[in-house]
């Protein structure tokens, strides 16, 4: 099929000085059973074309769902009268497209197209009465998102790849309700894979339905977080957003260049920061991953068709490297990484995480918590708010507890911290051993705007003297 | 009747000429041409246009439905031939499926139809405007333009149809950091002499803020929050607060609103008002909508959204497609726009707000960050621009005992959400003037 469309293409690529063709076609299914009934069920299919091209130091591009001839020349053409109106007011000049030839494959062992929809939805009306234990949660919900993404870029200097990905990404929440208070405990916000669906083995989601529901019920009886300042110790679930806000968005080129001051904001890195500052405290290893098994976002080429590679960003707590794709690189002078990203076939491509990993240390959970004289355990992330420079956090978790002497001592609810991105880091005293991949689908960004899936693995982490408080 | 509208109806009457007896067939139409040009140093970044249109699909029988997506290439028979093989799959997997006990199905066969003229600019010509007049300026924005539509068919005959055609100007220049303001200028017909004043008022905006940040400690202050601030607040309220679903699960951060243990002040009203807007005024189901639902009434809850699968669950009237509000409308009060510095006296003008979620839903308490040239305020005079501050207050307060006012003038704020792609959502929403916002760092 995409044979026929880069033929078509060809026969009327336009006159320009290159031009780069990306065919994406996007396959998925959502299912969802709240309550016990199944939600309408809506699979997806479709495919479209950006057609992006140069003349002079003038860029444009034209997206389409039309995939004929004459839909594929129009967008050429289009793409063209936006290349020459912005030849004389171009940022930047454009960079000459890929000459790469090469391909990607996710690996999958069970692909969900392969199973029925009657199997599927029988497995999540299973996790969804699983959460109706108790007469005070008031809401429960399992949901199954699959989808199939195909990417194929050609190019006007012969470059051709094309990339194939597979992705599960099952959610499940219980809410627990008494007179006007309601809490709600979720699995899966950050539980995106790359893969099929032995996926949702890895991940254990058969193991999560009561235990939310249980949590949900403890969460309503619980008192509220203390405040003051404490040390913590942040699950997985909770450091995916923490790495997302406070290094993933920061450490975006586009966002440095300026590029995103308008919506997404800007970044307190500033350039002259990279191979000197101090991120973190030295336990600080943070690693773009293209190629970790499972992890969400792995790839072999970005949309600029740059090959990925796997690459420190920060190592032993100074910052070394950005995130950003060719064009940002050579806009800014800076060393970045393959990950300039579009969301789909109808938006043009911009710098973004793609896996974002911190390392491993040595410490157990129990070594860990072990140090700590009063302070919390933080699991699952479900506010977020971060300033413009994305440096004044203040990040709130679905479950917390606190931890008394060393050890695990009760539930409390509306956990919620605040802090500096620019010197959070380097109250970092200790790295758990065991890393959990996570990946989350909703990473919003750009104009237009754009969401796109990330990967983020770590381990639980431990961070001294942090501002802590509950709701109320 | 547009191309785009004929191509559509005759699409529905070719699918439901092969329907089986006892099958319904619903089918929404979603298109766009849209013109986007995005700027970075008032020069062009990224420019492009995105032409899509897509249907979905949803085969009924028996109270069992399957739905499916597609993306239409503009063909009519090949995009009929296509859905055609999407009915016989959908047919096949609905017979495994059980009966929907939520279904609403609509089975009126009277469409509505609302076309707008097309009193678009030229993108290029707008752009080469908009760069001209931001010379000297460190301009970051997007311009966004082209028809919009939306289309509903069934096979009980419905035809509806939804067409207009906006623009949007979105930027914000850059002094140094994140001291920076912002404008924006949408509608549906473009005057470049307002553009030219609109960027102007950004100018002079920048120049004041080349004075020395007020060096401001967190605490509570007394503030007036602009139309664009309000509408983030608005905004998380639209989270499930005023979704029925949200309500009769515990999920809304409403709760204490709808269980009467809290009010807000009775000067708040706020209603869903189609007639304010340019959203369609039927939902993707086809069901016709009404032109306004009351939300809150003098400080009190007043109403909820209902949508079709609600309606069914909880037994109320449908008034809504999704549960959150898509053209809200705030009343007016009776402070002057023009007065707001004198009554403010001392105490923060916020400009935007940014960037909010809960801190603790049940008290729909907030968090978020000040953005874009807000200002300390001594004795009615600006006096320096405001550092970003965090804030984290609750709605019950700021809407509720710490109200002083509610400005009779009112900005109608188009959305500028582009995720997919464009919206129709906006609102109209006046300033308000509270005795305390808590700012925390």
């Amino acid at each position: 099929m995409s044979d026929a469309i880069v033929r078509r293409f060809l026969e009327h690529a336009p006159a320009v000085d290159a031009w780069t063709l990306r065919l994406v076609r996007e396959r998925g299914r959502r299912i969802a059973v709240r309550q016990d009934v199944l939600e309408p069920t809506v699979s997806h299919d479709g495919q479209g074309a950006m057609v992006s091209v140069s003349l002079g130091d003038g860029w444009g591009y034209a997206a389409t769902c039309d995939l004929s001839a004459s839909g594929l020349s129009a967008a050429g053409q289009q793409a063209a009268r936006w290349a020459r109106v912005s030849r004389d007011a171009a940022v930047a000049p454009a960079l000459p497209p890929s000459r790469l030839r090469g391909g990607y494959n996710s690996p999958v062992v069970q692909a969900w197209s392969a199973v029925g929809l009657a199997e599927l939805s029988d497995r999540l009306r299973g996790w969804c009465a699983r959460m109706a234990g108790d007469r005070r949660i008031s809401d429960r919900q399992a949901v199954l998102d699959c989808r199939e993404n195909e990417t194929r870029i050609v190019t006007s200097l012969g470059g051709d790849m094309g990339q194939r990905t597979s992705l599960v990404l099952p959610w499940l929440a219980a809410t627990a309700s008494q007179g006007s208070e309601s809490q709600t405990r979720s699995f899966g916000r950050d539980a995106g894979r790359q893969g099929g669906l032995e996926q949702l083995l890895a991940l254990e989601v058969d193991s999560v339905p009561e235990r939310l529901a249980d949590e949900a019920v403890q969460l309503l009886l619980a008192p509220d977080c203390p405040s003051g300042r404490r040390d913590i110790v942040a699950l997985p679930s909770q450091m995916v957003l923490q790495i997302h806000e406070t290094i993933g968005h920061p450490l975006e080129l586009d966002r440095i260049l300026g590029d995103e001051r308008n919506f997404a904001g800007t970044s307190f890195v500033t350039p002259e920061m990279f191979g000197t500052y101090r991120y973190g405290s030295e336990l600080l290893n943070i690693r773009n991953d293209p190629q970790l098994p499972g992890e969400i976002a792995s790839f072999a080429y970005d949309d600029e068709g740059t090959p990925a590679t796997r690459e420190y960003l920060i190592r032993q707590g100074i910052l070394l490297r950005g995130l950003g794709g060719a064009l940002s690189q050579a806009r800014s002078h800076l060393p970045g990484t393959a990950s300039t990203r579009a969301s789909s076939w109808n938006r043009p491509a911009i710098d973004r995480m793609a896996n974002l990993n911190l390392e491993a240390g040595d410490a157990t959970l129990e070594q860990l918590i072990a140090g700590i004289g009063d302070g919390l355990l933080l699991d699952t992330n479900r506010s977020w708010s971060v300033d413009d420079s994305r440096n004044k956090f203040q990040f709130g978790c679905e479950f917390a507890r606190r931890i008394s002497d060393g050890r695990l001592s009760g539930v409390v609810k509306n956990a919620n911290y605040r802090g500096i991105s620019s010197s959070f880091w380097r109250s970092l005293t200790g790295v758990g051993s065991s890393v959990q991949v996570a990946g989350t689908p909703n990473c919003g960004k750009g104009e237009p705007n754009q969401i796109i899936h990330v990967g983020h693995a770590s381990p639980a982490c431990r961070f001294s003297d942090v501002d802590v408080f509950g709701g109320g | 009747m547009t191309r785009a509208q004929a191509d559509f109806s005759a699409l529905a009457d070719g699918l439901c000429r092969v329907l089986e007896p006892g099958e319904h067939l619903m089918l929404s139409y979603s298109g766009e041409e849209s013109d986007f040009v995005r700027l970075n140093h008032a020069r062009i970044r990224q420019a492009g246009r995105v032409a899509q249109q897509s249907v979905v699909l949803d085969l009924i029988a028996d109270g069992r439905h399957a739905s499916a997506q597609r993306l239409l290439g503009g063909d009519p028979a090949l995009d009929l031939l296509q859905l055609s093989e999407v009915l016989v799959q959908l047919r096949r997997e609905r017979s495994g499926l059980d009966p929907d006990p939520h279904l609403l199905l609509c089975e009126a066969s009277q469409g509505s139809v609302r076309q707008d003229e097309d009193r678009l600019p030229d993108s290029a010509a707008a752009v080469q405007t908009l760069i001209a007049c931001a010379q000297g300026l460190d301009l970051v924005g997007l311009w966004c333009a082209g028809g919009i539509q939306r289309g509903f068919a069934s096979s009980f005959g419905q035809r509806s149809w939804h067409s207009v055609h906006t623009f949007h100007a979105s930027w914000s220049c850059h002094l140094q950091g994140d001291r920076a303001t912002a404008g924006r200028y949408a509608g549906t017909t473009f005057e470049p002499a307002e553009l030219t004043r609109r960027l102007a008022a950004t100018r002079a905006a920048c120049t004041a803020l080349a004075r020395q940040p007020a060096a401001i400690l967190p605490g509570r202050y007394r503030a007036f929050l602009a139309p664009a601030a309000v509408q983030e607040l608005v905004g998380m309220l639209c989270w499930g607060g005023f979704s029925l679903k949200a309500h009769r699960t515990g999920t809304t951060p409403l709760l204490r609103l709808g269980s009467l243990e809290a009010r807000l002040h009775q000067a708040v009203t706020m209603s869903e008002d189609r007639s304010q807007g340019l959203a369609p005024s039927f939902t993707a189901t086809g069901f016709p909508l009404p032109e306004r639902v009351p939300l809150v009434d003098g400080g009190r809850l007043a109403g909820l959204l209902v949508g079709p699968r609600s309606a069914r669950e909880f037994a109320l009237p449908l008034n809504a497609g999704e549960e959150s509000p898509e053209s809200l409308v705030m009343a007016g009060g009776e402070l002057d726009q023009a007065e707001i510095l004198e009554h403010l006296g001392t105490g923060l003008w916020i400009s935007n707000l940014w960037y909010c979620n809960f801190s603790d839903a049940n008290a729909c308490r907030i968090t978020g960050m000040t953005r874009f040239a807000c200002w300390w305020v001594e004795g009615g005079v600006i006096q320096a621009p405001l550092p970003v501050m965090r804030f984290d207050d609750s709605i019950y307060e700021l809407f509720g005992e710490r109200l002083l006012g509610i400005t009779s003038q009112r900005e109608h704020l188009l959305s500028t959400s582009t995720y997919g792609g464009r919206t129709l959502d906006g609102m109209l929403l006046p300033g308000v003037l509270v005795d305390g916002l808590t700012l925390t760092m």
